[in-house]
C-alpha cells in the first residue's frame, strides 16, 4: 500500500503523461496549471521564426534573468554612500562569481532595452499592432501596454544605473535628471522629486533602489503579465489574422458568440477564446504542448547562454568613486539616452521635452491613427510597404546626417550671432529641423498613397535610423567637451595625478 | 492528426543545452583559479624550506584582508605578500619576502594601517594587475619604483613618501624620508611662506597650497606641458622648474630646482592633503592631552616624584591626603596618613606596621582587592608614613615654638 | 523537462508522421538526453547564484586583538565592552572570560560579591570575586564560568591571554579556549 503511494507520487513526479488523443491533450492542458501558460494549440504561422524573431519571449526570459541575478545581487549591494562603491568592488573582487553576477546583470539590463527596442520595430513592421476586421481584437490596446513596458524599462534601467555610484553612474544620472529639469515649469520639482534634494546623495540613492529593486520592477511584471495575457486574449501573435482569413474563406461563417466573459473589467470582446475551432484546424496549427513548449525552452537556453557567454568576455566598468567635486570629461548619460543628449545639445527645450513627448504619444497613438487592416502580421505589409520602408530608412539616413552636419559645422548660434532669445534657438535647430522634415514626410507619403499605413512605415523606418544614428554619435562620436571626433581620432590623453 | 515534433528542433534543444552547460563550466572554471592560489602554496613550500619549526598549518589559507575601519580602508595584499612579518624571508623575492624595513610594524601596526595607506595600489583588488592599480580609473597606483621610474629611470623618486607625509606632515623632518625632509628644508629656506599659505599659515600672493594634492588632475591645465607625462606630478615637476613656463605671466620666481629637488618638492606638496577626517591618533606628534596650566603641571610633578611618590603611585592619595609631603587626596575621604600612627593607635589600637599587615575594615577589603602590596611594599610604606608623621611633629614643634616666641 | 520529453511522441495511434525514420526508443532516448543536458546546464549555471552568498572575506573585528597594557587593568574585574570579555587581574596573574551567555547568547552582568570569597567548583579551587547573570533568560554563572542555574548549557567561555611581543600589550585570542585555571601571570 505504502509502495504503491511513494510509486504513484514517484509518477506524478516525473509526469510520464502520454495523452491518447488530441482531446485528451487538450483537456489535459484544461486541467494542468503549468500547461495552461499557454493555448492547446498554436498557429503554425505565429511558430514560425520569422513572424516574430521571437523578441518578445527573449525580453521576457531576459527579465527573468535579471529577477534573478538582481535577487541575488540585492544580497550583496549596499545601498549606502559610504558601501556603496564598496560592495561593487567586493563584487568583482572577492565575491565568488560576483564579477559573474554583476556582469551577467548589467548586459542582460543592456540587451533588455535593446530587445524592447527591437521588440516594438518588429511589432510595427509587422502590423502587429491592428485588431484585425474577423474578430475584433484588442491588439491596439496591448500596444500601448507594450510602449508603458518600454517606459519602464527605461526607467529600470535609468534607476539601476546609479547604484555602482562610480563616476559613470554619478555623472550620467546628473546628466540625466538634468534633461527631466528642461520640462518647463515643473521640471525642476520632478528633478527634486527624483532625487529627493537639490543633489544627488544618499535620498537619491535609496530612491533609486527601492525603485530599482522593487516599485518598478512589480509594476512591469505585472504590466508584462497583462501584456502575455492579452496576446492569449488576442488569439495569438497577429499573422493568425491570416488564418482566420482562411478559415472564412473556406467556411464562410462569422465566428461563435459566446458568454462575455471579463476580469475585473480589464478584458473585453465577446469570448473568452478567441481561438475558435474553425481557425486552428490540424493542417494550420500544432498543440502547443510539445511543439511550443520545446521552442520556448530551446529560446530560453540559448539567451541564458548566450547572456552568461558575454559576460565572459565583456567586463562590466567601474570608474573611480562617486565625486560630486569632480566631473568626469566628457560626461555622459547612459547609451539609450545619448541621442536625446545629443538633441539637449542644441536645445534642452526641444530635445529633453518637445521630442520625448512626441516620439512616446506617437508611439501610443500609432494604432489609433493608422487603421488599415490589410496584411497584418507581414512584414511591411506588402511590397509598396517595403519600398516605402526602404525610402524612409534612406530619407531618415540623409536628413539626419544632414542635420548632424548642421549642428557640427554650422551650429544656429553662428549663423545667427545677434539673436540673444532663447526661445529663438529653441525652435531654430538641428533636432526642430529633423523633427519637420520627418512630419512634412509623413503627410507627403500619405497625400501619395492615400496610405496610413505606407506614410507611418516611412516615417518609422525614418525615426529608426534617426534614433540609431543620434546615439552612435552620442556614444561613440563625442569627446571630451562633447567635442566631435571620428571613430579613428584618438581622444586628448586623460590626466592623472601620477 | 497529431504531428510529431521535428528531431531537428530537439537537436537544437540539445545544442543550446549543451552551450549552456559549456558557458557554466566556463564561468567556474574562470571563478576557482585565481593566481592567489598560486602564491600561496608556493610560500608554503618557502616557509617548508627556510623556516625551521615552522607550523605549515597554521599558514594563511584564502583571502586575507586587513580592515581598518578608521582609515575607511580594505587591503588584500597580504593575500600574496605573505611574508611581510615574518623574520627569515629577507632574501625571499616578491611577494613572499619580509618587508624592507622590518622595524616599520613597531609604531606602523599591520593592522592599524594596512599597506595601501603607504604605498599606494588597489587594496580591493587580489589580481597582481589590478592589485598594483596600473589600470584605468584607478587613481592611486602602487608607488613603487616602478611608477617612480617613469619621471628618472635612472634614479626613481621613492612616491611612497608622499604618502608618509599625508600623516607625518607636520613634522620637521622624518626618519626615512630624504626627499620629503629635503623639500621641507626647501620650504624653509626659500620663503615659500612668504606668498604662500602652506600648513595654515603663510603670504597671500599666491595660491593657499593647504590641501593641493586633494587638487583633482582634471583641475590643472596641461596645455603648456610638453611631455608624455600627461599627470599631476609632472606638471609639478616642471612648474617647479620653471613657472613661466607652464602658467603663462606666472609671477613665481625661477629657483633653478635639479630636477632631484623639484621631484622632492612635487612630492611635498602632492602630500599636502585635507587630513580633517584623519583620526588624531595616526598624527605623529599632536599630544593627546588635557592642557594644563603651568602651576598644574609643577604640582603634577611634585606628586608624581616628590618624597611621597609611592602613595601616587599605589593610589592611596585617592582618598588620604598626606601633608607632609604636599600630597593632596582630590576626596580626602580618609585621614591623614602623615598622622596615621596616631589615628590607628586610637581608632584600632594598633600600630601602622600591625595594621598594615592584618587590617580591619575597609581598609582590609581595599588592600585585598583593590591595592594589594607586596610584604616589601608595606614596609615601605610604613617606613615613608613614620618619616611623613615625623616631619608633621618636627613642623609643629616648629610652629608651638614660634608661637611661644611670638607671645 | 520530462513532459517534454516523453510527450513528444503524443500518438494518437492512427498516424505516426514521416518526418523521422527512427524508431520510439532513439527518439525518447534523444529527448531525454537533452532533458538530461539542460537539467545540468541549469544546474551548472544556477551553482554560481548559491555560491554567490558564501562570503570569502568578512567584515568583522579579528578574533585576535590587544586589549592595552597589563598595569592598564585595575584589580579584580574589568568589563571589555567593545569586546565582550571580562577581564580578571589578581596583582600580576590576568584572565579573561567570555561575557557571552552559553544559552542564546546575551551579554552577561558580573554581580561582584562585597567580599571576596574563597570558593571551590568543580574541583577548582580560587577566589571567587563575585558571579555572572545573565538578564534575558536567568542564567547564572560562578565567578570561574561554571553554570549553576538556569538554562544555560555550558561554562561560560576561557580565552587565551598573551602578552604581545613588540609591545607588551595584552593580546585576547577568542579563537583560542583555554580551560579555566590558565591564568597568565606577567
Amino acid at each position: 500500500m505504502n509502495l504503491f503511494k511513494i510509486q504513484d507520487m514517484w509518477q506524478k513526479l516525473i509526469w510520464p503523461w502520454r495523452p491518447e488523443s488530441n482531446r485528451e491533450a487538450g483537456s489535459g492542458i484544461v486541467a494542468n496549471f503549468l500547461l495552461h501558460w499557454f493555448p492547446n494549440r498554436v498557429s503554425l504561422r505565429s511558430l514560425a521564426f520569422s513572424a516574430s524573431l521571437y523578441l518578445g519571449t527573449i525580453t521576457f526570459i531576459v527579465f527573468l534573468v535579471l529577477t534573478v541575478t538582481g535577487v541575488v545581487l540585492m544580497f550583496l549591494y549596499i545601498p549606502s554612500v559610504e558601501r556603496a562603491y564598496w560592495s561593487i568592488k567586493d563584487l568583482d573582487n572577492t565575491v565568488s562569481f560576483g564579477w559573474l553576477l554583476r556582469r551577467l546583470h548589467r548586459i542582460s539590463a543592456h540587451l533588455m532595452v535593446a530587445l524592447v527596442f527591437l521588440h516594438m520595430f518588429r511589432v510595427f513592421l509587422t502590423g502587429s499592432y491592428k485588431a484585425g476586421e474577423i474578430v475584433r481584437s484588442a491588439r491596439p490596446f496591448n500596444w500601448v501596454l507594450g510602449v508603458t513596458l518600454l517606459v519602464l524599462t527605461l526607467l529600470l534601467s535609468f534607476t539601476g544605473y546609479l547604484l555602482p555610484w562610480d563616476q559613470l553612474a554619478f555623472w550620467a544620472i546628473t546628466v540625466g535628471t538634468n534633461i527631466a529639469a528642461a520640462v518647463p515649469l515643473v521640471g525642476e520639482a520632478i528633478r527634486q522629486f527624483l532625487l529627493g534634494g537639490t543633489i544627488i546623495g544618499q535620498p537619491t540613492l535609496i530612491r533609486f533602489y527601492v525603485l530599482h529593486c522593487a516599485l518598478l520592477p512589480i509594476v512591469l511584471f505585472a504590466v508584462a503579465a497583462w501584456h502575455m495575457w492579452r496576446i492569449r486574449k488576442d488569439g495569438g501573435l497577429a499573422i493568425v489574422e491570416q488564418d482566420r482569413k482562411d478559415a472564412l474563406a473556406r467556411e464562410p461563417v462569422a465566428p461563435k458568440k459566446s458568454k462575455t466573459y471579463s476580469v475585473l473589467g480589464i478584458a473585453s470582446g465577446t469570448t473568452v477564446q478567441v481561438n475558435d475551432p474553425t481557425t486552428l484546424n490540424e493542417d494550420n496549427s500544432v498543440p502547443s504542448t510539445p511543439f511550443l513548449i520545446v521552442r520556448i525552452l530551446l529560446i530560453t537556453l540559448l539567451t541564458v547562454a548566450v547572456s552568461i557567454g558575454l559576460s565572459l568576455v565583456v567586463q562590466a566598468p567601474l570608474e573611480a568613486a562617486a565625486n560630486p567635486e569632480v566631473t568626469p570629461n566628457p560626461a555622459k548619460a547612459p547609451w539609450y539616452f545619448l541621442g536625446l543628449q545629443e538633441m539637449v545639445g542644441y536645445s534642452a527645450l526641444m530635445g529633453g521635452v518637445i521630442i520625448p513627448t512626441i516620439v512616446i504619444l506617437g508611439l501610443m497613438l500609432i494604432p489609433f491613427l493608422d487603421r488599415e487592416q490589410k496584411g497584418i502580421g507581414f512584414w511591411f505589409t506588402d511590397g509598396p510597404g517595403r519600398k516605402w520602408g526602404i525610402f524612409g530608412f534612406l530619407y531618415g539616413l540623409v536628413t539626419t546626417v544632414g542635420c548632424l552636419a548642421i549642428a557640427l559645422l554650422a551650429p544656429m548660434r553662428d549663423i545667427f550671432p545677434t539673436i540673444e532669445s532663447q526661445l529663438f534657438f529653441d525652435l531654430v535647430n538641428p533636432a526642430t529641423f529633423l523633427l519637420l522634415l520627418f512630419a512634412g514626410m509623413y503627410f507627403v507619403v500619405l497625400k501619395k498613397t492615400s496610405s496610413t499605413r505606407y506614410a507611418a512605415i516611412a516615417t518609422f523606418c525614418a525615426f529608426i535610423i534617426a534614433f540609431v544614428l543620434l546615439t552612435y554619435m552620442g556614444t561613440a562620436l563625442r569627446g571630451p567637451n562633447w567635442d566631435f571626433y571620428w571613430p579613428w581620432q584618438a581622444w586628448p590623453t586623460h590626466p592623472t595625478a601620477l | 492528426m497529431i504531428k510529431k515534433i521535428p528531431q531537428r528542433e530537439i537537436l537544437l534543444v540539445l545544442i543550446a543545452a549543451v552551450a549552456l552547460l559549456a558557458v557554466g563550466v566556463a564561468a567556474i572554471m574562470y571563478d576557482t583559479g585565481p593566481d592567489w592560489k598560486y602564491y600561496q602554496s608556493e610560500f608554503r613550500t618557502i616557509v617548508a624550506e627556510r623556516v625551521a619549526n615552522a607550523d605549515l598549518a597554521t599558514l594563511p589559507v584564502g583571502i586575507q584582508q586587513i580592515w581598518v575601519e578608521k582609515l575607511d580602508r580594505v587591503d588584500r595584499c597580504t593575500t600574496c605578500h605573505l611574508g611581510m612579518t615574518w623574520k627569515g624571508l629577507e632574501d625571499v623575492e616578491q611577494p613572499w619576502t619580509t618587508h624592507p624595513i622590518p622595524e616599520i610594524f613597531d609604531d606602523h601596526r599591520l593592522e592599524n594601517f594596512g599597506c595601501t595607506v603607504c604605498h599606494g595600489g588597489q587594496g580591493f583588488a587580489l589580481s597582481e594587475y589590478d592589485a598594483h592599480g596600473f589600470v584605468e580609473h584607478w587613481e592611486r597606483p602602487l608607488l613603487s619604483d616602478i611608477a617612480g621610474s617613469e619621471y628618472d629611470p635612472r634614479n626613481p623618486p621613492p612616491l611612497h613618501e608622499i604618502q608618509c607625509n599625508y600623516c607625518h606632515r607636520y613634522e620637521r623632518s622624518t626618519r626615512g624620508m630624504p626627499f620629503i625632509n629635503s623639500a621641507k628644508e626647501f620650504v624653509r629656506t626659500k620663503g615659500c611662506k612668504i606668498c604662500h599659505v602652506i600648513n595654515g599659515d603663510g603670504g597671500k600672493l599666491g595660491p593657499d597650497l593647504t590641501s593641493e594634492g586633494d587638487k583633482h588632475a582634471e583641475g590643472f591645465d596641461f596645455s603648456n606641458l610638453v611631455s608624455d607625462q600627461i599627470t599631476v606630478f609632472n606638471w609639478h615637476i616642471k612648474h617647479f622648474q620653471s613657472p613661466p613656463t607652464i602658467v603663462p605671466g606666472s609671477i613665481m620666481p625661477e629657483m633653478n630646482f635639479q630636477s632631484h629637488d623639484a621631484q622632492a618638492l612635487a612630492m611635498l606638496v602632492m602630500s599636502w592633503r585635507d587630513d580633517e577626517d584623519l583620526p588624531r591618533a595616526y598624527l605623529p606628534g599632536v599630544e593627546l592631552k588635557d592642557e594644563m596650566t603651568p602651576e598644574e603641571v609643577e604640582r603634577d610633578l611634585r606628586m608624581r616624584e616628590g618624597d611621597g611618590a609611592f602613595f601616587v603611585e599605589h593610589n592611596c592619595f585617592v582618598c588620604h591626603s598626606i601633608k607632609a609631603y604636599d600630597i593632596k587626596s582630590p576626596t580626602d575621604k580618609g585621614p591623614d596618613l602623615s598622622l596615621a600612627p596616631d589615628d590607628v593607635r586610637a581608632r584600632f589600637n594598633k600600630t601602622v606596621e600591625e595594621f598594615l599587615f592584618d587590617p580591619t575594615g575597609t581598609m582590609k577589603i581595599i588592600l585585598e582587592s583593590q591595592i594589594v602590596l607586596t610584604d616589601e611594599e608595606k614596609w615601605q610604606a610604613v617606613e615613608k608614613i613614620m618619616k611623613a608623621y615625623d616631619i608633621v611633629k618636627n613642623r609643629a614643634a616648629e610652629a608651638e615654638a614660634a608661637a611661644a616666641d611670638g607671645s | 523537462m520530462r513532459a517534454v520529453a516523453s510527450t513528444d511522441t503524443v500518438d494518437n495511434g492512427v498516424q505516426v508522421s514521416s518526418d523521422s525514420g527512427l524508431d520510439q526508443t532513439r527518439r525518447g532516448f534523444l529527448g531525454r538526453l537533452t532533458a538530461a543536458v539542460a537539467a545540468i546546464g541549469a544546474l551548472v549555471a544556477g551553482w554560481p547564484l548559491l555560491r554567490s552568498l558564501v562570503p570569502n572575506v568578512l567584515y568583522e573585528p579579528p578574533k585576535r586583538f590587544r586589549i592595552g597594557n597589563p598595569e592598564s587593568f585595575q584589580e579584580g574585574v574589568t568589563f571589555l565592552e567593545e569586546h565582550r570579555i571580562f577581564l580578571f587581574r589578581e596583582s600580576s596573574s590576568f584572565h579573561a572570560i567570555s561575557g557571552i551567555c552559553t544559552h542564546l547568547g546575551c551579554t552577561v552582568k558580573f554581580s561582584p560579591f562585597t567580599l571576596p570569597q574563597e570558593e571551590t567548583v568543580r574541583q577548582f579551587s580560587y577566589r571567587a570575586l563575585g558571579e555572572f547573570h545573565c538578564p534575558c533568560h536567568g542564567s547564572k554563572f560562578r565567578g570561574e564560568g561554571t553554570n549553576f542555574s538556569g538554562p544555560a548549557p555550558r561554562p561560560l567561555t576561557c580565552f587565551h591571554l598573551e602578552l604581545s611581543p613588540a609591545t607588551g600589550e595584552l593580546v585576547v585570542d577568542t579563537a583560542t579556549d583555554v580551560p579555566r585555571d590558565f591564568r597568565l601571570v606577567v
